[in-house]
């Protein structure tokens, strides 16, 4: 039988046996679309953790000197410009980037009347800005100790958005960027409870120089040795690479106030440098290379993002298993409506048997049967669950208050959610209806015929 | 039934009468169920028969007529002994090979006509393409066939919509539709009025004279198949007699 004939004949039977058959799919539909809501939830706290919270990159890793241990005799070798080079020759490295430390407190005067009345006029223009904020923005009153470090700038080129992160000329405030994580805590708490604007891309580039002080302290005075030095530094972006407890500046700004305020060998010292390499599957091979040259590794948020993906993971799948066990009850409820089909169909099998049915062709009709039942399920099933989907990620983001790391969408839509919710429909309908279908071929064409 | 003398003595039973034998049964037997519950519905059945003819299969009931004519047509392979049909062995042939020989060589009239209530009587006919692969029109064949047997104006009624004489016509017609060298009928007027039975018959006939079909058929009703060329008379599963109807 060719599969033209096999398509015409199914589509006549199906026509003929929908009242069963649309009783018999109602559960893999239910099954189906609990299964695309619960893998669509999933896969969007996937995203969210594995984007916004602990950002994993595949081909990087974080090297840092490690801590002297009495055990190991290679341990103790600070990054220094030497390591650097070394790492830039360990094989399947593709770039290095160094990250420093600020060696001197600094403190920031957040005052919000010093700012520039221009400043305020201008930013009430912007749309979306409430009068309110700008009452709380001239009534701010901040001091902050805060800690900086210096990045080199190739790693955060796209997160700077708003501005040049490179060392500035002399006199220019300095281009900063914060932490992504830093933000979205200031913005969903701190902000929302002192009725202060948010720090979000319309308004940072709007936001005005603020001042610096580098070599001051408001907590003690020990590590404050010779002269303050004041800068500004305008914010030009977030950054998942940004020091979450503080600022983040280009690495030469650093590398000069260090070598200015605490002599050449601050300049040439880095608390952390960060190697990529060629492809993710060169990243065993340069750690062991890391670790035999005395350094140690940073895994701290990789570990936190494997774990709470981990979990994610499981109670997805947690949930995944009970829609699959609704579809596989829906598939014996299908096995079950089959069996019936067939045997109210016996002469019907008989007399396609006398004009030149094969047994094959018998198991392919019924399985075809299925096929279509499990399809036209399958399909019912994922758009009623991405319906499911995209009205609780509505009535989530409408509803929910804001908390920290509030997606604009809590559930995914990747393309196999739904390619894999009709597949699997078919798969369990095409198993349920297996062993009626081979019943049905192995039915001896004589005997029902005569209805013996 | 009455069987010219000559034949019956001058032959054993089931011989052929000359001619190329479309059919050959040797020795063969048929046994449903086992240990004493075993019925025996064939018992050793030898018989020829030649290309062309028109053969009516008589008995009472029970005694063998639907389970001789179910192992010509390969409805039934789990006999002992020998089936040739048109010159295939038919408990050698695989399942594909049989069902292709049931696709191709034979058509099937029942009693009880065996149309599905959801197909017009086009879609009814046209039933064996689905499995024939060929590439003509099925429409325009049973079309073709649905004229032949004078169903021109009811070509797409549903069963439901045809009296019984035009459901075993359109039986027929499907059963011609691959255009097959033997018609085998299992009480093709069992359901029928007499005056109905007889068209049917004539009908028969016609295909056998014209066209050249070989017709077997099973019947109670021996007396309406007068044209019929050899006779063949089984009781408790043996043939007792065979010869010129």
């Amino acid at each position: 039988m060719t599969l033209s004939s096999l398509g015409r004949f199914v589509g006549q039977d199906f026509r003929r046996n929908r009242r069963n058959f649309v009783f018999a799919a109602i559960g893999i539909v239910v099954g189906i679309s609990s299964f695309v809501f619960f893998i669509g939830l999933g896969s969007g706290i996937q995203r969210v953790v594995s984007t916004e919270i602990f950002p994993l990159e595949a081909n990087r890793i974080q090297v840092v000197p490690r801590m002297m241990q009495f055990d190991d005799a290679a341990a103790g070798r600070i990054i220094d410009s030497a390591a650097l080079d070394e790492f830039a020759r360990i094989p399947g490295v593709a770039a290095v980037y160094p990250r420093m430390k600020l060696d001197v407190p600094s403190t920031m005067a957040m005052v919000g009347s010093r700012i520039d009345p221009e400043e305020i006029e201008r930013i009430s223009r912007m749309p979306g800005v409430r009068p309110e904020w700008l009452v709380a923005v001239r009534d701010f009153n901040s001091w902050l100790e805060i800690m900086a470090d210096g990045l080199d700038p190739r790693l955060v080129e796209d997160d700077a958005e708003f501005g040049e992160f490179r060392d500035p000329e002399p006199g220019r405030p300095i281009p900063i960027l914060l932490s992504k994580r830093l933000v979205e805590l200031y913005n969903s708490s701190f902000a929302r409870s002192r009725n202060l604007p948010p720090v979000n891309d319309i308004l940072i580039p709007y936001l005005p120089a603020l001042p610096l002080t580098v070599n001051d302290s408001f907590v003690s005075d020990a590590q404050v040795q010779g002269a303050k030095v004041p800068l500004r530094v305008r914010l030009v972006g977030t950054s998942h690479h940004a020091l979450l407890g503080g600022i983040t500046m280009p690495l030469e700004t650093v590398r000069k106030l260090n070598r200015t305020l605490r002599g050449e060998r601050a300049a040439d010292t880095y608390d952390m440098a960060v190697l990529e390499a060629e492809s993710s599957a060169r990243l065993t091979s340069i750690q062991e290379a890391v670790r035999a040259m005395g350094f140690g590794l940073d895994t701290g948020q990789q570990r936190m993002a494997e774990s709470v993906g981990f979990v994610v993971t499981l109670v997805t799948l947690g949930f995944t298993l009970i829609s699959l066990v609704i579809v596989g009850l829906a598939a014996v409820n299908i096995a079950h409506t089959f069996y019936m089909i067939i045997s109210e169909r016996r002469r019907e099998i008989g007399l396609l048997r006398a004009v030149g049915a094969t047994r094959r062709d018998v198991r392919a009709l019924f399985l075809g049967e299925a096929v279509l039942v499990g399809g036209l399920g399958g399909v019912a099933g994922a758009a009623l669950g991405a319906a499911a989907c995209l009205a609780v990620d509505w009535l989530a983001v409408q509803l929910l208050p804001e908390f920290p790391f509030k997606p604009d969408r809590f559930f995914g839509y990747p393309w196999w959610m739904l390619a894999g919710g009709v597949a699997v429909a078919v798969l369990f309908c095409v198993v349920g209806a297996f062993p009626p279908s081979r019943r049905a071929a192995g039915l001896d064409p004589a005997s029902t015929l005569t209805g013996r | 039934m009455s069987f010219p003398p000559s034949a019956r003595k001058t032959k054993p039973p089931g011989a052929s009468a000359g001619g190329a034998a479309v059919i050959q049964l040797k020795k063969v037997s048929r046994v449903y169920g086992s240990g004493e519950g075993a019925t025996h519905a064939l018992r050793d059945v030898t018989l020829d028969i030649e290309a062309g003819g028109f053969i009516k299969i008589v008995g009472t009931s029970g005694s063998g007529k639907t389970t001789l004519l179910n192992i010509i047509g390969g409805l039934d392979t789990s006999y002992d002994g020998r089936a040739v049909v048109a010159g295939r062995d038919l408990r050698t042939l695989s399942d594909r090979a049989l069902s292709r020989f049931r696709n191709r060589a034979v058509g099937f009239v029942f009693q009880h006509f065996h149309l599905l209530d959801h197909l017009d009587a086009l879609q009814n006919v046209a039933l064996a393409s689905f499995f024939s692969g060929w590439k003509e029109d099925p429409r325009e064949r049973a079309e073709e066939v649905l004229v032949r047997v004078g169903l021109k104006d009811k070509l797409r009624q549903l069963p439901g919509q045809l009296s019984g004489g035009q459901k075993q016509r359109v039986a027929i017609a499907r059963a011609l539709y691959n255009r097959p060298a033997l018609i085998l009928a299992d009480e093709p007027t069992g359901n029928l009025d007499t005056r109905t039975s007889g068209q049917i018959i004539g009908f028969f006939e016609l295909l056998n004279r014209e066209d050249g079909i070989t017709v077997v058929a099973v019947t109670h009703e021996e007396h309406l198949f007068r044209k019929a060329t050899r006779g063949v008379r089984l009781e408790d599963g043996r043939i007792v007699e065979v010869g010129k109807a």
